[in-house]
């Protein structure tokens, strides 16, 4: 609790290396698009940190290539739903009346499918690929947004200072920019972390079952749906990169749940 | 006077995030049978710390060090079991905000009656009995249909009258009433005092109140004690206290009431973290002298029953 | 007064219901291609389409006519228990439901028993034992926990437990141990949420006034704890267990696929790969029907149970 901030600062840091090393990553390993079927299903060596997979490509740089990815996937689709989430979340819960019902009727209608069979289902429907899983994940992420925005805005704008801003005749779009997103904020934070690590872990998911990024991009959760096949003979295809995303989607959580710590001590807004 | 409670260099502190917080520092008090003492001080001088201190019901980080002997016996030193016994049962205690004490899930009837099944071997049927009647002598006119309705259903007095009839059940000699005026106003605080009169009426009971109303502690106490950041800086009859105030915070807090002028105190009471080694009045006091600035004032005793915290006096 | 509010409830269940089902047939309805077509692609997908054969299947199907005749067709179907029938294997949609619901059912309560199991220990320990270091390793595991893909870790646990080990059945369905590693990955996933619950919620009523009150009637720790605290933590948990549920469902499909359950989700998958659509149609509507029965039943729970939100609702 009291070195809360060294944490926080530590977690950034470590986080920032391994998002750097992510990200030159294509240019590191390079040859780990090549296929070498001589050395197919190579255990961990020094050559093949993780091993090889059946058609000889280094696991190792595969894995960081699809992390990069999922990584970048996930940006895109949380930075959408934020937007998304704003949006509706904000409207909703400032002017109320009709608009308020409306939009928890929609809330209430995405919400009765569970995320990831919608998202399937999308998926089916649009033809599986990247702007396919950017679009599905989009459509049932925003929710998560939306409601923690709604539910801010309703008390905040209760709040004497808020009622006080409204009274003096300031307009609405600046009692909503200049006090309410301020205060919308600091719950936000930690959220979007968290849903970033959440994303990636979704997008691996549909990629396992064979509705995400197709073959060849080199993608985790495809790569472990390869492995099965050789899960007796090579199970560090399933495992090395499993591991690497747990590693990853670590950070993000952990700094998350640091950050919920030094932004908000009385109330947990994770409960996702 | 036998007395009932004594305080013996009573020091409460916390840890916290920021450091060391000491709330109450080396406090001494003594409370005879069937005395109503009045502690007051504003907000944050530690007062309610020092109720809840006397029967531990303070957060896990408080640290509270020193003696408190009730009926001889050290409470501070006691096993968790003899504490029980001395909470509800020798001890009762209301909290401040009766908006939040009472448990929201449980009907009034059952909260009052698992009072009075600790503190007395009867049957289920008595229990309801003996709630009903302790409902009926805080003048409720129909106990049976409170017994039955959730907290929410009453209103703040209401509420308070079910906490003090909680209390009552264990016929305790000490009752410990956390700021019970806190947020009503002036009908409601006569029914506050009514409450108390009859809870002392019935169970014979010595009373430690604890408010910042120097209206209220007026109307009902026998001796009062002020209370500023942590200290106790004057103590006496309630009579000669208020008709002859000596510390200069008591004498600014009678001046700053409606009634008589809404005089406010400037200044703000020194942190709580970083005690100042001299009075911890120095800054916001009219008479401060140069010897203030160096010294730390200790109790005076001006006169058997008067004493205060004052280098003025010295 | 609180039927009525209950009656409301059930209204705007039912309109979120309709306009579910409406959403879900304007997806299938949209998307390329007529039923028909769908169905000769889905029995020949290499042969070329005969626009007589289409029109004749089309007929058999009752799918000619514009959107919401067919959309009313399909909503009076589903009255009468008829979600039409699937293009795989030509038997009634509902009947393929009903096999293979038990499977999933008892897939999902087992795993939601165990995540409460395990979220109620840990939570009530970590708030115990607050800032010590039982507290930062059930933190710590917490964080992990929600890091870990849930089919990874069923694939290691099949991994270690099948194939290393031979202890336990890889893939299939035979009695109560082809159970056991479905429900540990997906009741260790979900208990994540429940541990924070339930430790936020404790240190937000243990620190309440109400259990200061308690102490001060010299009542002890346990029974503080079992007769007011818990009651009071109920609600929030039993939410999430709703929220957890919806989720749940969607979980399953990774988990049954993986360890080969005749399970709904295992067998919706199946149906989007291959695009048996009344399938996906019907299955998909009835998980909404199943959640919105959840989030009804949460509901109905708080009001039963919390007596302030049977005021708010008696107000209105």
């Amino acid at each position: 609790m009291k070195n809360n901030k060294h944490i926080i600062i530590a977690l950034t840091v470590l986080t920032a290396i391994l998002l750097l090393f992510v990200i030159i990553s294509p240019y590191l390993f390079s040859a780990s698009y090549d296929l070498d079927m001589k050395n197919a299903l190579q255990a961990p060596n020094s050559a093949h940190l993780f091993g090889s997979d059946n058609l000889g490509r280094d696991l190792f740089g595969r894995s960081f290539i699809g992390l990069r990815l999922s990584l970048a996937l996930a940006l895109v689709i949380q930075i959408t739903c934020l937007f998304m989430g704003a949006i509706f979340g904000t409207i909703s819960g400032y002017y109320g009346g009709v608009i308020d019902k409306v939009y928890i009727m929609i809330q209430d209608v995405v919400m009765s499918f569970p995320s990831l069979i919608a998202s399937l289902c999308l998926i089916a429907m649009l033809g599986p690929g990247i702007h396919t899983l950017i679009i599905a994940l989009s459509c049932t992420g925003w929710v998560t947004y939306a409601r923690l925005i709604r539910s801010e805005v309703v008390s905040l704008k209760e709040l004497d200072y808020i009622q006080g801003a409204r009274a003096i005749g300031a307009s609405s779009g600046y009692v909503l920019f200049r006090h309410i997103l301020p205060n919308v904020l600091r719950p936000l934070i930690p959220l979007f972390t968290l849903m970033i690590g959440h994303t990636v872990l979704a997008i691996s998911g549909l990629g396992f079952l064979g509705f995400g990024v197709q073959p060849p991009t080199a993608e985790i959760g495809l790569m472990i749906k390869d492995g099965l096949t050789y899960i007796t003979r090579a199970p560090w295809m399933i495992l090395a990169p499993g591991l690497l995303l747990c590693l990853y989607v670590w950070l993000f959580n952990a700094l998350g749940d640091e950050l919920q710590e030094w932004l908000n001590p009385k109330k947990d807004y994770l409960h996702i | 006077m036998e007395k009932l409670l004594e305080i013996k260099n009573l020091c409460t502190h916390f840890d916290s995030r920021n450091g060391c917080v000491n709330a109450v520092c080396n406090v001494n008090m003594d409370i005879h049978r069937r005395q109503i003492i009045g502690l007051i001080g504003e907000t944050g001088c530690g007062k309610s710390v020092l109720g809840q201190s006397v029967l531990k019901l303070l957060p896990k980080n408080a640290c509270i060090t020193g003696k408190i002997l009730f009926e001889g016996k050290d409470i501070l030193k006691m096993s968790v079991k003899e504490l029980r016994a001395v909470r509800g049962h020798k001890i009762a205690f209301i909290c401040q905000n009766p908006a939040e004490a009472l448990n929201p899930l449980m009907k009034n009837g059952t909260q009052i009656m698992e009072s009075v099944r600790i503190n007395q071997a009867l049957s289920k049927k008595e229990c309801r009995e003996t709630s009903i009647d302790l409902l009926n002598i805080l003048g409720f006119s129909e106990p049976k249909s409170i017994m039955h309705k959730y907290p929410n259903e009453l209103s703040g007095g209401m509420k308070q009258r079910v906490l003090a009839a909680m209390g009552m059940s264990g016929y305790p000699s000490l009752l410990i009433a956390d700021e019970p005026t806190k947020g009503l106003d002036a009908i409601k605080r006569r029914q506050v005092i009514a409450t108390i009169r009859k809870f002392t009426e019935t169970t014979g009971c010595a009373v430690l109140i604890i408010t910042h109303d120097l209206k209220f502690a007026s109307a009902i106490c026998d001796t009062i004690a002020v209370m500023y950041a942590g200290e106790i800086v004057e103590t006496g009859d309630m009579e000669a206290l208020f008709n002859d105030p000596k510390h200069p915070y008591l004498m600014a807090l009678i001046k700053s009431q409606p009634c008589k002028g809404l005089n406010v105190l400037n200044g703000t009471v020194c942190s709580l973290i970083d005690l100042p080694s001299n009075c911890r009045f120095f800054d916001r006091c009219s008479y401060a002298a140069g010897i203030c600035q160096d010294q730390h004032p200790d109790l005076l005793t001006l006169n058997e029953a008067h004493r205060v915290r004052c280098l003025k006096y010295v | 007064m609180r039927v009525q509010a209950i009656i409301k409830k059930l209204c705007t269940t039912l309109v979120t219901a309709l306009l579910v089902a409406l959403l879900c047939f304007s997806v299938m309805f949209y998307s390329p291609g007529n039923p028909a077509e769908k169905l000769l692609r889905y029995k020949d997908p290499t042969g070329g389409l005969n626009q007589k054969t289409v029109e004749m299947y089309a007929e058999k199907l009752g799918t000619n006519g514009d959107f919401f005749e067919q959309f009313g067709d399909w909503l009076a179907g589903i009255l009468k228990g008829d979600f039409g029938i699937s293009f795989k294997t030509g038997l009634p949609v509902l009947h393929e439901f009903t096999a293979r619901a038990g499977c999933t059912i008892s897939l999902m309560l087992l795993s939601t028993l165990l995540a409460l199991v395990v979220g109620l220990a840990l939570g009530i320990l970590s708030t115990l034992y607050h800032n010590k270091i039982l507290d930062k390793i059930i933190r710590f595991f917490v964080v992990f926990n929600m890091s870990v893909p849930s089919f990874w870790m069923a694939l290691l646990l099949l991994w270690i437990f099948s194939i290393q080990f031979h202890l336990l059945p890889s893939f299939g369905f035979n009695g109560f141990s082809s159970l056991i590693l479905p429900v540990t990955v997906l009741g260790l996933s979900y208990s994540s949420t429940i541990i924070r619950m339930t430790k936020s919620c404790l240190m937000d009523n243990l620190s309440s006034a109400y259990v200061v009150t308690a102490r001060a009637k010299g009542l002890s720790e346990s029974s503080i704890m079992i007769r007011h605290v818990l009651i009071n933590i109920a609600l929030p948990i039993i939410t999430l267990c709703g929220t957890n549920m919806t989720s749940l469902l969607g979980g399953s499909v990774i988990i049954e696929n993986i360890y080969g359950l005749p399970g709904l989700g295992n067998y919706l998958i199946m149906a989007i790969m291959v695009k048996d659509f009344p399938v996906i149609l019907g299955f998909v509507f009835i998980f909404a029907l199943f959640i919105m029965l959840i989030n009804f039943l949460v509901d109905l729970t708080y009001t039963l149970i919390d007596p302030r939100v049977r005021m708010a609702m008696n107000e209105k």
